[in-house]
Formats: structure tokens, sequence, C-alpha cells
């Protein structure tokens, strides 16, 4: 299961990349007629502004790919620096943010998060930090107990009997056996960064000129009546699918008896 | 442990009433503007001084505060919305029902057709069938709602023309009784249906590793030998081994259930709070917002409040 | 066996609802006229009580009727039998018709015009600015003089036309005009009462008034639902009319239905910031409308369904509307020749004049038709950068001067032309706010004033003329609506659009026997 989950994933990977170069038009450019059926030049006909369909599929992909990936690695970061910082310090401040995090946990963020992208109609950046600011609480209160516990374990305290570079040594040591978490939190927040952003740009909050399999999904619907849905619609949801399935079984892989 | 708790609901109250009241009003662009401004009426400045006079804009930020926490506080007043010129808990009162009816019928659903689900696939844990079962649910958990519910909008409200394109009732029907409540079943199948599939996964994967420590345990067999029905087994000692997992969930699982029904909404056109918030950020009506918002949270942090305290009974019950 | 228990659980659900469900959907009456809307909901059916929106203003206008009315020629009477305008005593005198009554059976009369004039000064209505009214005079139980304060061209149009009679023996008592709900609220002289109105659905329903003045209504009863996809709604035959979009035309025709289309009475404009170099020169203004071509902003922008905008801002087909205007016919030669008039050379591709570099932000609700305009602009050394925002925030930034170009758009331009004064003069961000002219700004005054419709007419003309010659703003184009309708009723567009100009074909008396006279 691991192995299809990274197929998945890889292949999702390599059309974000090379998008431009896989690419046959600009997504955003005039290419022709609007609302054409799939034929030889247009793999998947054109929508209803005379934009590539197909060509809006592959950079759709790097959409989702670049806010997964940048949310995955900023919100990691925080739950890190806040949940190794309050192990570590432990005290009023350690209570400070294990409260914080209670209260975040009690807060229904999807809502929230609709909430802000749709007063912000933010950008690319502005949904990465939105969302990144909203999804290292979990991780965070996961990874403190953790190096709680490791802290308390006896190698830290022999590292630390030698005298030498204290607090460098105690962070080495936390962070190579905080890692298989942080993975794990990484895949986590990966998957729901590409699951809110597809649902944000189909309700039509955020960067209206996002080129989001989200929002393609929301225009082909306005269309349906054409019958066009199965090369306009289809596709963008099947890739979103694909995306997220294969970060699920590359997460489910890592332990099998994880309830996901 | 419980003062614990609580102190975390006070902040997550405190976090909510801040953001919400502070969120619209860092926007550009005024209500009025976008409310009256598509130029065919004709708006003196008097009239426009009067409406902003009325929905308290012309007032400081720091009184605006105050009054909107008194508001709440002291009339469970949600504000005035701009847009439909009613008291927002009157227009709440109108859509909750049928986002609750979403959310409900499915959370229920789902919960069941995943504990079953789970129970058969964690008793074979790892056989074939156990297997069959948690590649299809993973695949549906891959399945975005906004996805499967356009697709099944299409095939069977479209395409085979079986139920609605969108609506909660036939409008106007006159119907009453039995031929009303069928008339909404038939409306909430296609939601229903989507929002149970994209979460059932969530259950019963929940459901099927709670099951493998049953599985493991002593006894089990004893049980067996005591003659119980292999049935029996499964399930009585599943639903007591999956009782607390499910509970501290439960809180969570209704905030991501209700967070789906927002987009599904949107798709089926139903009426509840998703197309109400949909509709209030279109037409930047920020009491409705605001309103719209802090109830909803109310209610996931109620909900949470409320299993953490059977928790803990549950915990002393000695299950 | 156990193994199938979960299968069976979900067969057994999936049946049940089943035959719970079957023998749903099915319609029986066939007297029913429904409409399908994507919205929905309006607001309740009371002048105070609908959203200040056009099909807010339709919703109510089928109880309340005004004192005249228009149909696809103009103005007819309603309440009114008659109407004439004394010049000396600047006062209009309208002949009410005695054979009126409100739904609750009480007998209208001259007595409710003047409540209302008084009630509606009270209760400002949006839709009906009163400020020319200087008062009310009943002469008998039928007959009324409206004095004005000053001589109001407008006022047929925009009072009389607009402003909903209201029965004075229920309103006289209520004080919140817009939280007044029940049956009394909906008591009007129209031709049709409100059964219900269901806001979470989005619906209203209405019964034919028998005894409807002029005439009885075709359709017994009359709803307009909520419909998300129209078309599907209307092939499916839960709704007889709706707006569709223009792709399904050929399909919808095919199925049999009429297919209307009417007016031109919405504009998109191209606004620039007259307070900021170089748009405070005429001259680079126009160079602008040289420089954009609004056909091809037609024929790709809305895939040709629409026309190229008119520069003296009203449209075409409006009886407002001046015929030889200036043109600014696409010419990117002429625009580069106006661009070099005032100073400007060419580096780099792009228009320079000492530091200043014709680089601009063009501020838009979509994108689309701003990426036409950016490409025609590049090839006259202008280059774009786009900001697609919601309309909220693009109005504020326009309302405060804080842009460089922007796109925007409104309505209303088939009715009476005191539109160019609103989109010309008023503090709103739709309006171009421009003073500079004071040629313009006094014609605009004294047209308002001009009772005589062809010498107003004269002056309207004169004032497009000037307008397409300062070119405040571009007029790009006016988007087509499309409404498919089955044979039930026969819709029909309005003389510059319904009431003050809302351009649907929803009109009450399209729901009537008419003689056509």
């Amino acid at each position: 299961m691991r192995r299809v989950g990274l197929a998945l994933v890889g292949i999702i990977l390599i059309i974000a990349i090379f998008a431009p170069l896989i690419a046959p038009y600009t997504p955003t450019e005039y290419v022709g007629q609007s609302l054409l059926a799939p034929n030889s030049s247009y793999l998947l006909g054109t929508n209803d502004l005379g934009e590539d369909i197909f060509s809006r599929l592959l950079y759709g992909a790097r959409t989702s790919v670049s806010i997964g990936f940048f949310t995955a690695l900023l919100a990691t970061f925080f739950s890190l620096l806040i949940g190794v910082t309050s192990a570590l310090f432990a005290g009023v401040y350690d209570l400070f943010w294990m409260r914080l995090i209670d209260a975040l946990l009690a807060i229904p963020t999807v809502l929230i998060i609709i909430l802000i992208a749709a007063f912000f109609r933010v950008s690319l950046w502005g949904m990465i930090i939105i969302l990144s600011l909203l999804s290292w609480q979990q991780g965070a209160r996961v990874i403190r107990n953790q190096s709680k516990s490791l802290l308390k374990s006896n190698f830290i305290l022999a590292a630390q009997g030698f005298g030498a570079g204290k607090l460098h040594i105690t962070l080495k040591h936390l962070l190579s056996h905080l890692l298989p978490l942080l993975s794990v939190q990484l895949l986590m927040v990966f998957r729901r960064a590409v699951f809110l952003e597809a649902g944000m740009s189909f309700l039509g909050v955020g960067d209206p000129s996002l080129v989001s399999w989200g929002r393609m999904i929301r225009q082909a619907l306005e269309y349906i009546y054409l019958g066009s849905w199965s090369w306009w619609l289809l596709p963008p949801g099947v890739l979103l699918t694909l995306t997220i399935l294969g970060v699920v079984l590359l997460e489910y892989g890592r332990d099998s008896q994880r309830s996901i | 442990m419980k003062a614990k708790k609580l102190s975390g609901y006070i902040i997550a109250l405190i976090i909510i009433l801040l953001l919400n009241f502070m969120l619209p009003r860092l926007m550009p662009g005024d209500p009025i503007t976008v409310m009256y401004g598509d130029a065919l009426t004709e708006l003196t400045p008097e009239m426009r001084a009067a409406l902003e006079e009325r929905h308290g804009l012309s007032q400081s930020l720091f009184n605006q505060f105050l009054n909107y926490l008194k508001d709440i506080g002291l009339n469970w007043d949600l504000g005035y919305s701009f847009y439909y010129e009613r008291p927002v808990t009157q227009i709440i009162n109108n859509y909750l029902p049928w986002t609750l009816l979403l959310v409900l019928s499915s959370l229920i659903l789902s919960t069941l057709l995943g504990f079953i689900l789970g129970v058969e696939s964690g008793w074979d844990y790892r056989q074939r069938r156990d297997k069959a079962l948690l590649i299809v649910l993973l695949i549906v958990n891959g399945m975005p709602g906004i996805v499967l519910g356009s697709i099944l909008l299409i095939i069977f409200a479209w395409q085979l023309g079986i139920f609605p394109l969108g609506g909660a009732i036939t409008p106007h029907a006159g119907y009453t009784g039995l031929a009303w409540l069928r008339d909404i079943l038939y409306h909430l199948v296609l939601p229903l249906l989507t929002l149970v599939l994209t979460r059932l996964p969530g259950s019963y994967l929940l459901m099927r590793s709670s099951m493998f420590g049953v599985v493991e345990q002593p006894f089990i067999d004893l049980a067996r030998a005591k003659g119980l029905k292999k049935q029996r087994v499964k399930y009585v000692h599943g639903a007591r081994n999956a009782i607390v997992p499910f509970l501290t969930q439960l809180g969570i699982r209704f905030s991501t259930f209700l967070g789906g029904a927002l987009f599904i909404e949107n798709i089926f056109s139903y009426p509840g709070m998703g197309e109400l918030i949909y509709r209030a950020l279109l037409n930047r009506d920020y009491p409705l917002l605001q309103g719209s918002l802090f109830l909803l949270t109310l209610m996931v942090l109620l909900i949470n409040f409320l299993t953490d305290l059977l928790i803990v009974k549950v915990d002393k019950g000695g299950f | 066996m156990k193994k199938s228990l979960s299968i069976i659980l979900v067969v057994v659900l999936v049946v049940g609802m089943g035959a719970f469900l079957s023998g749903c959907g099915q319609e029986t009456e066939v007297e029913i006229v429904r409409i399908g809307d994507e919205n929905g909901d309006w607001g309740y059916p009371t002048p105070h009580g609908h959203y200040l929106r056009g099909p807010g203003y339709l919703r109510m206008s089928f109880i309340f009727d005004t004192l005249i009315w228009k149909d696809e020629n103009g103005f007819v009477s309603a309440l009114a039998e008659d109407w004439e305008y004394d010049e000396e005593e600047n006062c209009f005198i309208f002949e009410l018709r005695d054979d009126v009554r409100w739904h609750d059976g009480e007998d209208f009369t001259a007595q409710d015009v003047a409540f209302t004039f008084d009630y509606l000064q009270k209760h400002p209505y949006p839709w009906a600015n009163l400020d020319s009214v200087e008062k009310v005079e009943l002469i008998d139980d039928y007959q009324v003089k409206v004095y004005l304060s000053q001589a109001h061209a407008p006022f047929l149009e925009r009072v009389a036309g607009v402003m909903p009679i209201l029965p004075e023996h229920i309103w006289a008592e209520v004080e919140e005009p817009a939280e007044f709900t029940g049956e009394e609220a909906v008591v009007g002289t129209g031709p049709y009462e409100l059964l219900e109105y269901d806001q979470t659905q989005g619906s209203y329903h209405y019964a034919a008034n028998q005894n409807y003045y002029g005439g009885e209504p075709i359709a017994e009863e009359l709803m307009f639902v909520e419909s998300s996809n129209p078309e599907m709604a209307l092939q499916r035959g839960n709704i007889n009319a709706a707006g569709v979009m223009a792709e399904a035309i050929p399909e919808l025709e095919q199925q049999g239905f009429e297919l209307i289309t009417g007016n031109h009475f919405w504009a998109a404009k191209l606004m620039m910031n007259q307070h900021q170099e170089p748009f405070d020169q005429r001259k680079f203004r126009q160079a602008l409308a040289y420089a954009i071509d609004r056909e091809e902003l037609v024929e790709r922008g809305l895939r040709g369904y629409g026309i190229a905008g008119s520069q003296g801002l009203i449209a075409p087909e409006s009886r407002w509307a001046a015929e030889d205007l200036p043109e600014y016919a696409y010419s990117p030669e002429k625009a580069k020749e106006l661009i070099e008039e005032l100073g400007y050379t060419m580096e780099d591709g792009i228009y320079t004049k000492g530091d200043q570099r014709l680089e601009f932000t063009l501020l838009s609700f979509e994108d689309r038709i701003p990426e036409i305009i950016k490409q025609n602009l590049a090839k006259v050394g202008i280059e774009i950068e786009l900001r697609v925002l919601d309309t909220a925030s693009l109005d504020a930034r326009v309302d405060d001067w804080d842009f460089d170009l922007a796109m925007s758009g409104h309505g209303a331009l088939g009715g009476d032309p005191m539109v160019l004064n609103q989109m010309i003069l008023d503090d709103d961000p739709k309006s171009v706010r421009f003073e500079e002219n004071q040629d313009l700004l006094d014609k605009l005054n004294q047209q308002l004033r001009i009772m005589d419709e062809d010498k107003r007419l004269e002056m309207v003309k004169e004032i497009q003329s000037i307008y397409a010659e300062e070119m405040p703003a571009v007029t790009l184009y006016y988007p087509e609506d499309y409404w498919a309708i089955d044979d039930t009723i026969d819709w029909f567009y309005t003389e510059g659009g319904v009431a003050i100009g809302i351009p649907l074909p929803l009109n009450k008396l399209s729901l009537i026997e008419r003689d056509i006279n």
C-alpha cells in the first residue's frame, strides 16, 4: 500500500514540477473558442473563458502541491518550535501553550479558515500562512509530550553529563528521536491543506486568479447542463482524490494500526 | 483535570469572541456601499447616515465591541442583519434546523455504519475481507466532499433524474404529515449520502483499530468457551472497547461533519448554515457572519465540553 | 452468514428509503406559473421589506400598484387613469380610478395616495426619492395634485411609476415598516395576493386577484422558486421561465423553449483616476478609448453575447440615446499619436516622460476582460498589472480614489436620463464623479428641469456628446441576458426596464389579458 501511495504522490509531484514543460498552453491564456469539446489540440477541451482545461489541470497540481508542501513545512515547524520549547522550558510557558492548544482544538478550524480567507481574499502565500497558523496545534502537543518523555529518559541525561554544549546536544538528540513523528505530521498537514484549499477555492473564497482544482470543479458545475462535466469536472476531481489518497496511503503505510 | 479543561474552553470562547468581532472590521469596503450600491437606487447622504447610525457603524470600534458583548451576553442578540433587515437570530433559526438535520442524521448513520464495518473488519484483521474493506474505504477517504457530491448530483439528480436538483423541500407544495416527511427525506438523500460516505472512513478506521485490542484478549476465548454466540461477543466487546475513543472523538467529529456540511450544502443548494454563511460573505453582512460563526462555534464548544464530562463519567463507570 | 450482516443493513436502509420516497416529485397542477431564480430570496414583498435590488422590487410589484406603470411601449395607466403636468402651478394632476379595491375589500381612494406620499417621506423608501415633492393636495376622492418644489422631469419615471401605493387603513399605525409582516402587510391592489413567502427556501407563492381592475390574471397561481441550475429545472419542467446562460440557448430552443433577450441597460466601464497624472489629461483618456478594442471585448470576452460600448454611456437602443457620438473606433496608431502629443516617448516598449512610465494597476472583479484590455494597452506602450478584488473592496478603493484604473459597472441605463447625473456627479463608487467641465455640470442640472420631453432629449443628447468628448470613463460593453420561457406566459421586456429600469422581463402586465390598443 505504501508503494501505491508513493507512486501516486510521485506522479502528482512530477506533474506539479514539470507542469510548464508538459502543458501545451499557459493556463490563463485565451487559446481559442470557449467551451470546446476535447480534440487533438485541446486534450480536455476549453473552459468558459477559452482557456485550455488540460493545461489548467496540470497547473492545478502546482497550486495543490505547493500549498500542501509549504503549509506542512511551516505548520510542522511551528509544532516543533512550540512543542520542544514547551517541553524544555516547562512552567508557565508550557502552561500557556497547552491551554491555548486546548482552546484551539475545541474551535472548528474549518470555519475559521474559510472566514479568514474569505475576508482577506488571500493570495497563495496568504492561504499557506492561514492554513499553517491553524494546523500546528495537534502536532505541537504530540511533540511536546514526546519530548518530555524523551527528556526524562536516560540517554539525554547521559549526554548532559558530559557537559559539552548542553542545549545543542539535547536538541540534536530530541530531533533525531522526533523524526518519525515529524514525518507523520508533515503528511497529515499536507493532506489537510490540499483538501482545504480545494474546498475554499470551490466556495470562491481566496484568490480568484489562482489556478486550482477546487475552482475548476466549481466552474464546471455551472456548466453541467452542457454535458462538459466528464472532461471538465471529472479530471480535477480524480486528481484531487488521487493526491489525497496517495498521502493517506503513505501515512497508513507508516503504521498500519494507526487510526486515520 | 476539570479546571484545566474548563480554562481551555474559556480561552476558546474569548478567542472566538475577539476574532469574530475584529475580522469583519478589518476588511476593506463598507457594508452600506456593498448592500445599497447597485446604482438602481437613489441613496441620499441623509439616508446613508441614517443607515450607518442604525447599524451602529458610526460609533467607535471600542463601543461597537462593548455593544457586541452586551448584546450577546444579556439579550442573546446576535445583531441585526444588514441584508435581510431582520435580527440575526431570527434568520439563523430558519437555517440551523436544516444543517442540524443533515449533520446529525449523517453523524448517526455514518457512525452506525462505521461501527458495523469496523467490527467486521477488525475481527478478521489482515484477512481478505478486511483488506478489501480497508482499501475501498481508504479510497473513499481520499475523495473530498465536493468531488463526491458533484458526481452524485450529476448522476442521480441530473442524468437519472431520480432526486431533486436542490433545495430542502418542494416549495409551497402544501404537503402535510407523511407526505411532508417524505418530501424532506427525498431532498435529504443526496446531501446525506455524500456526507455519510465522506465521513464513513473516520469511524470505520477508529472502530477497526479498537477491535484489534478486543481480538487479542483472552476473555474472547473465555466468552466463546462459555458458549456465547460469536456475533454477540464481537459486537458487545467491540462496543465496550470503542466507547471511550468514540466519545473522545465525538466533539471533533461533530465539527468536521459541520465543516463538511458547509461545502455539501453549497453543491445541493441545501438551505442550511453553509448556504447562509456563503451568502453572508457575498453580501458582506457583518452581523450575520458574526452571529452564524459564533453560534456554530459555540455549539461545537458545547458538544466538546459535554463529551468531556461524559468521558469522565464513563471512565468512572468502569467500562 | 455473519459477514453479510453489514450488507443487509445497507440494503435495508436503501430499500426502506426507496419505498418511502416512491411517488415523490410528481406535479399535477397546471394553472401554476413558476419562475426560477438562482438567488431565491429577495426579502419580504413589501416596500420596506424587500432587498434593495431589482428582483426584490419586482416581487413586491405583483402585490402593490403604482400610480402609473410601463409596458413594452412606455407609460400606461395603473391606479391613475389619467395624468397631466400643470406648468403654471408646477404640479402633476392624477385622475384616479374609482373601481379599485384593496385585497381586503376596502375601497381605494385618493386619501391612500396622499397618505403614501406622507408615509414615505417619514419612512424613506430608496426606490422612490421624494425630495422633489413639495406637497400633495386632495381635490376629491379620486383626484390628487402633487406639487413639486421645482420642475423635476424624472418625476413620472422615478416617482409616479415606482412608488407603491399603500392602504392608509393598514399602514397608518405602522411605525417600523421594515419589520411589519403578516396578512395585513401584503394588502395591495395588484394582480396577485401573497399566499406565502418562505425566506429559507427562497420562494414566493401568490394567488391571482380575481377582482383586479386591469383585467383577470392569466395564471391562477404564481411562484418564484430558487433554482441553482435553471437550465436543468426548465428541462425537467420544474419551472416555466428563468434567466439562462447564453451557451444553453441551442439546446433549450431545441426543447421548445422560446429565448428572449431584452436590453442592454447594464454597462461595464473602465474607470480612470482623474485626480492623478496622466488621467487628468483629456487627451490621455481619449487615447485609452482608441487603444481598447471594444469589439474584441465582446467577441472574446463575452463570447459575442453583448454589444460594444457607446461612449455616451446611455444604451444605444434607449430613446434617450444620442446617435452621432464620436466613435473612438479601435486605432492603436491614433492612441499612440495622442500619447506622443502629451510628450511621452517610447522606451523599451513603454511610453515614458521624465521618470514617469506608463505602468498602471488595473483593479477588477474578474480577469477575463481585463486580460484583453491588458493586451490591448500593451500594444500602445502601456503596461498593466492586474489585480482581482471582490466588488466590495474594489468599490471601496474607487470611492477613496485609491486606484489607477478599475473595471466597474452599473445598470439603470434604459430608464430616465437622470442616471447620467447619478453616474457623473453622485458621490458613489460607480459614478465617475467628474466635475471638471462646467458646461457639462450646468447641462446636467438643467436637464432635470425641462419638463418638455423633446427639449429635454436635445439637452440629454448634448450631455452625451460632452461626456463622450471628455471621456471620464471608457464605456466598454453592454452584456446581453437571456430568458428561456415556455408557452404558458408571454413575458415581455419593458420599455426602459421595469420601474426605474430593472432589465428583467418580469412585468406584472405580462400576466394580464390586455386589449392591445
